[in-house]
């Protein structure tokens, strides 16, 4: 039973680990999509289509967290904060 | 080949002699007229950025500042011997008295700014178009933006100098580095929690006092 349990705890570990970089990619797609939005020069066919690219990837990305009982918190909570890894680097924080 | 850390006064080089630099190298000290370089010499040196090597090189840059005004060199900085570092300092002289001068009695601080993760209140993508939802996101990310430059202003008001870095990559909204005055470190560090404080979906993270990396401004171009 236990082992059992640590097996289901390692396998939640790593879909939350693989979510997390799925997560940071999506953030990333999108923020490209918006700067090439800001910068002019695409036309609505292709605004259309950058939109639907990313709310599809949303949608997935929302039943993937389903899936895995995973919430944004959970998905969130290392990105953004280096001292996660870095503990030494900012005693302040 | 030797390898550059940091570019300082000579008394400031000259109470390092204890310390050693990457691989354990011992570190040394030249000096050209006024400034020092500090630096080691290796057999061979293809420094890769691992967190060993790269600490190793933050402590000799730290301990350098702890003793006097510092111009960190970027990680991985060599030359091929002490004759090339020398006329570097040479060519560079009044340059980097200048700079030295700039970030005496300073530090840098980081500032991060974060975007908390969207909570959609339009029940998701739903039946809208793609361009709306794309129209959304941009009007979203502006905003945030808009609301990152004004914690941006106040703080850069309290620093001597300041850079924004273009395009800072997701979840950071906007990334920037001051150059503060060390009895000024509280103040601006009171300012950004107060700032933090009124906003509601930017997470605020002030990162330091590192060495000026940012302000050194001794990097070839």
């Amino acid at each position: 039973m236990r082992i059992e349990g640590d097996r289901e705890d390692v396998a939640r570990g790593l879909a939350q680990l693989v979510l997390t970089l799925v997560e940071l990619l999506r953030q990333l797609m999108e923020r490209q999509a918006i700067r090439r939005v800001e910068a002019g020069g695409l036309g609505d066919d292709e605004i259309e289509r950058l939109g639907q690219a990313l709310i599809a990837l949303e949608q997935r990305m929302e039943e993937l967290k389903e899936d895995f009982g995973l919430t944004d918190e959970e998905l969130n909570f290392n990105l953004g904060s280096f001292e996660n890894f870095f503990g030494e680097t900012d005693p302040k924080q | 080949m030797i390898y550059a850390y940091a570019i300082c006064e000579p008394a400031t080089a000259a109470a390092l002699s204890r310390r050693r630099g990457l691989g354990g190298a011992a570190l040394r000290a030249l000096q050209r007229e006024g400034i020092a370089a500090v630096y080691s010499r290796h057999r061979s040196l293809q420094p890769r950025p691992t967190a060993k090597l790269v600490m190793a090189h933050e402590r000799v840059v730290e301990a350098v500042m702890a003793r006097g005004a510092v111009l960190p060199l970027r990680f991985g900085t060599q030359l091929g011997d002490e004759d090339r570092l020398a006329a570097v300092l040479a060519a560079r002289r009044r340059e980097l008295l200048h700079a030295l001068d700039r970030v005496r009695g300073h530090v840098e601080l980081g500032l991060r700014v974060i975007r908390e993760p969207d909570r959609r209140t339009d029940g998701g993508a739903g039946e809208r178009s793609g361009r709306d939802y794309l129209l959304a996101r941009v009007g979203d990310h502006r905003s945030a933006e808009l609301a990152a430059r004004e914690l941006h202003a106040p703080l850069a008001a309290l620093a001597d100098a300041s850079v924004v870095r273009d395009h800072a990559a997701p979840p950071d909204i906007l990334v920037a580095a001051y150059l503060v005055d060390v009895s000024r470190v509280p103040d601006f560090r009171r300012c950004a929690d107060e700032l933090a404080a009124r906003q509601e979906r930017l997470r605020v993270l002030v990162t330091g006092p590192w060495p000026p990396y940012s302000f050194a401004a001794v990097e070839r171009r």
